[in-house]
């Protein structure tokens, strides 16, 4: 009997994540380098015949599962990242660099390599190439000593100081985008092997700009209302299907 | 309470922070010497959310928490010169600052503006009224014979008395001139990001006063931006109330 309670609970969370999804979008509206993310929902009957398309029976999918599997309604399957380029923004300044095209610098953090798009650029003690937050910037050949003066960057990454090329910045780009992971901060993690990084994508380096978040407003908006409106019609067959318990309970028997 | 609320509050809150800073830069559009600040906004860290039905390896999906202000930055960028013709206003032109001390002997350092004439301990030195004097080299209040008539300061820094060369100004350059803190009066302090100062050789305009780099256009632009941020997100903020009014009833 609690089952349409326990689907119609399923479907208000999922509501509730994808709107948690959409504030993050919207709340880093202003902030450069971000990329927004969606909400992968699934029904529980297209989990249950992904399930049953793996060559067993119904029986055995609820034996593998326990008592999860009775579990009808809308499930997340994932929170995927919209890897869009973002609109380029000039400052002007020496320091900023942003990406134009498919790929992602490749930052010393410091447990192993993380992944971004351009950033504010700094120097660290040593005269290393970094972003504060992120870590040095890793070259073709290592890391890139620029130390205290102004540098150049050109188009296609070369790192140039007083007119001497020092080192070529690293970019990298993955097959499979969906096996990177957020991590805040506008940096990524990567899980999966090696056989989904492609070397030296085609990318382009702007020196003096900054690339603004894709996130689009009139689409969070839609969302917005959508979210709303879905949430309202929920909220009414919740309410509905808890008057009918209440019939069913209360005046069934009734003579 | 639904997370989205308090991932919208964060914004709300920065993006506040946001426009005082471009009120801040309009209300010194034309103060000499200004140099005008841009917030940089930051992705907050994510919180992983554990899956009901993992279909792939990952058991959890993750979600953002909202953003913040990870810095302000200095623009450190040349304001237009203009001509005043007075003896002593003073302006950079290019990087550099000047160097002055107070009777502390605490240093500060300058874009120059509109400097004074000053006694001080019978000496006449050149102040920038509000007790901080104007050094040569070795870091010595510029001292003026008394009765001066004509004070010439070169574009390579030579201070001329009356014809006589008595100093030379102190230009320095930072490593880093976005690290400095400005402190007050348009003078600025150094910092661990900044650098320590190092002699050079700096221009140097008489007459000419350096006015405020902040462009009026662009802040007008940046403000526009910040208040639909602002909007949208006092959007989400009422939209998740209402979500949690409707959880309140789903029990009639």
């Amino acid at each position: 009997m609690e089952r349409g309670f326990v689907s119609l609970g399923s479907s208000l969370l999922y509501l509730q994540q994808k709107l948690n999804v959409s504030a993050n979008n919207i709340s880093n509206l202003g902030t450069y380098g971000f990329k927004k993310d969606t909400v992968i929902g699934q029904s529980f009957n297209g989990i249950l015949s992904d399930e049953m398309s793996k060559n067993i029976s119904p029986a055995e999918v609820r034996l593998n599962s326990g008592e999860n599997m009775f579990k009808p309604g809308v499930y997340i399957m994932s929170t995927v990242t919209d890897f869009k380029q973002g609109i380029l923004e000039e400052t002007g300044k020496y320091n900023d660099l942003a990406l134009h095209g498919e790929g992602f610098l490749v930052f010393e953090g410091q447990n192993g390599p993380v992944y971004g798009r351009g950033d504010s650029l700094s120097v660290d003690e040593q005269g290393f190439l970094a972003v504060t937050g992120k870590g040095r910037i890793t070259g073709r050949n290592g890391f890139i000593q620029v130390g205290k003066s102004e540098y150049v960057i050109d188009r296609s990454g070369n790192v140039a100081v007083n007119g001497r090329l020092v080192e070529r910045i690293n970019v990298i780009n993955f097959a499979d985008p969906k096996s990177l992971t957020k991590t805040g901060n506008g940096t990524f993690i990567h899980t999966a092997g090696d056989e989904n990084i492609i070397l030296n994508p085609d990318v382009l380096f702007v020196q003096g700009s900054l690339e603004a978040s894709n996130s689009d407003l009139s689409e969070e908006t839609v969302t917005l209302s959508d979210v709303l409106r879905k949430y309202e019609a929920v909220q009414r067959a919740f309410q509905m299907a808890d008057q009918i318990y209440g019939l069913a309970v209360n005046d069934l028997g009734k003579v | 309470m639904i997370q989205g609320f308090y991932t919208a509050k964060t914004a709300v809150k920065y993006i506040q922070y946001g426009i005082d800073v471009t009120a801040h830069n309009i209300a010194n559009a034309n103060t000499v010497g200004f140099k005008k600040s841009t917030p940089v906004f930051k992705e907050a860290l994510q919180s992983a959310f554990e899956k009901e039905y993992p279909a792939d390896d990952d058991p959890v999906y993750n979600i953002g928490n909202g953003s913040h202000i990870g810095q302000v930055r200095k623009d450190m960028s040349q304001g237009a010169l203009t001509q005043t013709g007075r003896e002593l206003d003073l302006a950079v032109n290019g990087e550099g600052f000047l160097t002055l001390i107070d009777a502390g002997g605490n240093v500060s350092y300058t874009r120059g503006g509109s400097f004074f004439l000053e006694h001080r301990q019978n000496r006449l030195s050149i102040s920038d009224g509000h007790g901080n004097f104007l050094v040569d080299r070795n870091m010595n209040i510029i001292t003026l014979p008394s009765g001066v008539k004509e004070i010439l300061i070169r574009e390579n820094g030579t201070v001329t008395a009356d014809g006589t060369v008595i100093s030379r100004v102190n230009g320095v350059l930072f490593d880093n001139p976005e690290g400095l803190l400005i402190i007050e009066k348009g003078l600025f302090n150094p910092t661990d990001s900044s650098g320590e100062a190092t002699v050079a050789d700096i221009v140097i305009h008489q007459g000419r006063l350096e006015m405020s780099n902040v462009d009026l256009i662009l802040e007008m632009t940046e403000l526009i931006k910040h208040q639909r941020m602002f909007q949208m997100n006092a959007k989400i903020i009422s939209v998740t109330d209402e979500l949690d009014s409707m959880a309140n009833k789903l029990r009639k």
